[in-house]
């Protein structure tokens, strides 16, 4: 009996043995071995990368079409060739005539999807088509604007150039008709555009109007794609511009469904994979290009599938059925404790966020601002001329909880219009404010010569319904603002987006949070729009603050696009940075870092903050490699 | 022949027949006036309100977007009639206009989306109203015991929980720990080959073009995605039928007439299934075909949780992005099923019931 039993036992504790090996020892198994599988949300407008001016229609983009230049390793301080052979500079001698002219020698060996090769014209091409094509709201204005010494500047302001007519540019509509209709108009700005882009051999050779610094930036790889090369005989065959005067009016101004290369027949690029599958909201599947230029991509296919319901995303990646995955903050948890999940944080967006004052609100219909008067039931239209006004609210702001507590860390402190890391960007943390209720105060009572702070206030600041950050902000903002004064009365209200983007639009809001992502890592990408007199929120600030910036911001600004030397300009950006912060033009809030998350048997990341999505130089482990990576975690 | 059609008589097949033609005519009457409320509600937003649609959130707003220039381009600021007008002349055309939301035409973003619902209702609308029926007459025939109480517990767990909790319980079970059915429609694979040109659509359906084209993985592979919506469908609305069904039963099961029938000495199974239970569907007819339909119409919950690339997504997605043209495209889509499933419920009481005149 007892010789049984120990048999029993001693065949008990080998089997239970062998299982604490077979678990010391696991085998693990990569799934989809060569296939990188993609998880995140949104529809694409466009396969069109001139008319992409959107993160998902970027990220269909970024993989199929190339630039000349791209920034090495996601560094994006510096520039690396990519279409083209070296990257122009003063030195190099590619640079000429004082920043006015730019030489890009273009490399050869270089095949299109269908087999046909690059060539300088199909850069000339390309370069011209963006311009030609111009659609309301697009990303072309980023080579228009350099090329013809314009700001923010459309065709219709090209042609007034061409057509010596520069009082007054045709309106879109009309230069629609004038380009279907009028063929020597047509021809005359065919051929001012073509004089401005000339071919020498090999070479590329553009001459701009006036210097503009960042010119090479904006013929970058990353999520602008203005200055994606086409291949110029196919667009002709697929209906595309076919590069001559009389079909310009023909593609102008296109809507989506108007564009040849928003088909998924017609996508041809030069990137290392092709688009083989699409079904828009859905399901998109790369496939690596066999003829690439460079070494081919080393992970076959690549599947992007668009899943709104998080809860569904995090199973798939939970389950390693998905690769990457888009994450919000708040649910970050929930999938980083995973022991087969990595995450990189910490990751700077190139990007701001600041609310932004209204200096000359739209009273008319206006539910936001009370009686509209400074009798202490309202706000007058110039309630944020008054610079104290602005200072005060900027000393009324916690920065510090929000970004630690709010943001649960995942954002810095904005030192003003210019994110890290460009030019500029490192304002001395002294030169900003911190939350300061007694300063705050101060300048609580000199405004409106003391007026303001007799009789109080009443204002409701807004904030679009679903985003609990901007909702949290508003919040804090007016939380601090009334323990300043009982007689300050601040309310925070939500708004649908559609509302809210039209109570914006008609400058009724009083004040709001809104934000800025870079096309081109430059200041003068951030400076323009924040402080121009005719930048994009020049119109949300009013007619008030255009004036204002006209006298203070507008040369400043225009003598920052004439400084090549880097040191020199980013000088003169810091200052214009301290400038913002000291004129509190906005309360200039936090810039986003974000967190990327992948399963560990993914190999290649880096981090690039203006690509979309570049599947380039992912890989994945083999087994082995990743059960040993899983085995020595585990010991 | 044509005397009788199926036991019904002749004078009554000639005013079916007038009924369904009135019906068919008055249809698109129906359906413009629907879309002109919808349409009406919509313009109820002003146009910077409704360029929302190319605008869709505010990082876009970061690109710098000229509003005035958009709004003219699609004429957001035109008068009423001019934009309905516009609407309705590429209405008649064919046109439902382009979706913002998915980027393609309306027309195929249905036609796209239909069958992956079509084929969703199949399999989750028939099986739910046999079985609903079935279990109906099981528990009012043995009403008050075991297997009464047993049916009744479990149409009202399933009536009172709420699809989004249900789908998402099926979905953490069934995938997330046990790995059996997958989100989505179909596997990349699967998915791949049924676009590819080697693989014949003969009906949209999936599982049939599998079989039709040979290749039973495909069929499976839908099957084994189809599992999950099935069930998190159906549950709401089995238990809903199911509950009718015993209700309804119950009070026929009272009448005069069964109790004659029974003291005649018919058989009980026969008084149950040709007695009673025919005239206990006709309350059951009349919800299970709305039911039958909302689950076409309006599977967004079970669709978007599984990723399901139908109708209910797209109407999701045109909601949410305020794609008009979408909006009013499913719109027309729907309210022309509404009112074709109410005529064949109506006709199916006069086939049903030959006392109901289709006057």
């Amino acid at each position: 009996m007892s010789k049984r039993l120990a048999s029993i036992v001693l065949a008990l504790v080998v089997i239970v043995a062998s299982f604490s090996v077979v678990a010391g020892a696991q085998e693990y198994t990569v799934k989809n071995p060569n296939k990188l599988v993609v998880l995140r949300f949104g529809n694409a407008e466009t396969l069109d990368p001139h008319w992409a001016y959107d993160s998902a229609s970027g990220l269909h983009a970024e993989n199929v079409y190339e630039s000349l230049f791209q920034y090495p390793e996601g560094d994006v301080s510096k520039l690396a060739p990519l279409l083209a052979t070296k990257v122009p500079t003063k030195e190099n001698g590619l640079v000429k005539n004082n920043g006015k002219t730019y030489v890009f020698p273009i490399r050869e060996g270089v095949t299109f999807h269908n087999g046909n090769k690059l060539t300088p014209e199909d850069v000339k091409y390309s370069f011209m088509r963006a311009i030609f094509q111009n659609r309301v709201g697009g990303p072309t204005w980023m080579l228009i604007d350099p090329i013809f010494g314009l700001t923010q500047g459309r065709l219709e302001n090209v042609a007034a150039q061409a057509w010596d007519d520069t009082d007054k540019a045709p309106s879109t509509d009309e230069l629609e008709k004038i380009l279907k209709n009028n063929k020597e108009k047509a021809t005359e700005l065919y051929n001012y555009v073509s004089d401005h882009i000339e071919i020498d051999g090999n070479k590329v050779i553009v001459h701009l109007e006036a210097p503009y610094p960042p010119f090479t930036k904006i013929l970058t790889r990353s999520n602008n794609y203005a200055g994606a090369i086409l291949d110029k005989e196919w667009s002709a065959k697929i209906g595309a511009w076919d590069g001559t005067p009389e079909d310009i009016g023909n593609h102008f101004n296109p809507d989506a469904s108007e564009s040849a290369y928003n088909k998924l027949e017609n996508m041809n690029g030069t990137g290392p994979y092709e688009i083989v599958e699409f079904a828009n909201g859905e399901q998109t599947i790369w496939k690596a290009y066999d003829n690439y230029w460079r070494e081919n991509a080393a992970l076959e296919t690549v599947v992007f599938k668009a899943i709104d319901e998080w809860s569904t995303r995090k199973l798939m990646f939970l389950r390693g059925d998905a690769d990457l995955c888009t994450v919000d903050p708040q649910y970050r948890q929930q999938v980083e404790s995973s022991k087969e999940i990595r995450s990189y944080s910490g990751l700077r967006a190139v990007g701001m966020r600041s609310f932004s004052f209204n200096w000359d609100i739209n009273l008319k219909g206006n539910d936001y601002v009370g009686s509209g008067k400074l009798d202490g039931n309202g706000i007058p239209s110039n309630f944020f001329e008054d610079i104290h006004v602005r200072k005060a609210f900027s000393y009324a702001f916690n920065y510090e909880v929000f970004i630690n507590e709010v943001m649960k860390g995942d954002a810095m402190r904005l030192r003003g219009p210019i994110p890290a890391p460009l030019q500029g960007w490192k304002l001395d943390e002294s030169k900003m404010y911190n939350l300061n209720l007694e300063k705050a105060k101060e300048h609580f009572k000199k405004a409106f010569d003391g007026e303001l702070w007799e009789k109080g206030f009443k204002m409701t600041i807004l904030y679009n319904t679903g985003n609990l950050t901007r909702k949290s902000a508003c919040d804090m903002l007016k939380t601090y603002v009334e323990q300043i004064n009982p007689k300050f009365d601040v309310k925070v209200r939500s708004l649908q987006w559609s509302t809210f983007l039209s109570a914006s639009r008609q400058a009724k809001l009083p004040l709001s949070i809104s934000g800025w992502a870079a096309d081109f890592p430059d200041a003068h990408n951030f400076a323009q729009p924040l402080l121009h007199s005719g930048g994009y929120y020049a119109d949300q600030r009013g007619e008030a603050f255009k004036e204002w910036a006209k006298e203070n911001l507008n040369p400043k600004l225009a003598k920052g696009m004439k400084i090549l030397d880097p040191e020199k300009r980013k000088e003169h950006y810091r200052n214009l940075q301290e400038f913002a912060m000291d004129k509190a033009i906005d309360i200039w809030t936090y810039q986003g870092v974000g967190t990327h998350l992948e399963r560990k048997w993914v190999k290649g990341y880096y981090y690039n903050p203006l690509s979309n999505g570049y599947w380039y130089k992912y890989d994945k482990m083999t087994d082995q490699e990743y059960t040993d990576l899983m085995n020595k975690q585990s010991n | 022949m044509i005397v009788y059609i199926a036991g019904i008589e002749k004078g009554v097949v000639i005013k079916m027949l007038t009924y369904i033609a009135r019906r068919l005519l008055i249809l698109p009457i129906i359906i413009f006036g629907v879309t002109l409320i919808v349409f009406g509600m919509m313009m109820l937003l002003g146009p910077y309100q409704r360029l929302a649609t190319y605008v869709k959130s505010p990082q876009e707003l970061s690109g710098g977007v000229d509003m005035e220039g958009l709004i003219k381009k699609y004429g957001l600021d035109d008068p009423f009639h001019v934009q309905y007008g516009r609407w309705v002349s590429k209405v008649i055309r064919g046109d439902l206009g382009y979706s913002q939301a998915v980027n393609k035409p309306v027309l195929e973003a249905l036609k796209d989306r239909f069958p992956a619902s079509l084929e969703l209702l199949i399999y989750a609308a028939f099986p739910t109203v046999m079985v609903a029926i079935y279990l109906g007459v099981f528990a009012s025939v043995n009403h008050n015991q075991l297997w009464d109480h047993v049916i009744r517990v479990l149409s009202s767990i399933g009536y009172s929980m709420p699809l989004f909790v249900s789908a998402l319980i099926l979905l953490l079970i069934f995938y997330g720990i046990l790995g059996w059915f997958p989100p989505g429609r179909l596997s990349t694979w699967a998915q791949s080959l049924v676009r590819s040109e080697e693989f014949v659509r003969y009906t949209g359906l999936n599982t049939f073009d599998g079989i039709l084209n040979g290749n039973l993985g495909v069929t499976i592979n839908q099957l084994r995605h189809l599992i999950l919506p099935i069930i998190s469908l159906s549950l709401l609305r089995w238990a809903y039928l199911l509950r009718i069904t015993r209700s309804s039963m119950l009070e026929v099961l009272r009448k005069d007439y069964i109790r004659t029938a029974r003291s005649k000495g018919v058989k009980e199974n026969v008084v149950i299934q040709k007695h009673a239970r025919r005239n206990a569907l006709i309350p059951v007819i009349t919800v299970a075909g709305p039911q039958i339909i909302m689950m076409l119409a309006g599977a967004v919950i079970t669709e978007t949780i599984f990723n399901y690339s139908g109708v209910g997504q797209f109407v999701k997605m045109c909601a949410t992005q305020l794609d008009y043209a979408g909006i009013l495209g499913t719109t027309m889509y729907l309210s022309f099923l509404f009112i074709l499933t109410n005529l064949i419920v109506d006709v199916s009481y006069a086939i049903i019931d030959p006392r109901i005149r289709l006057d």
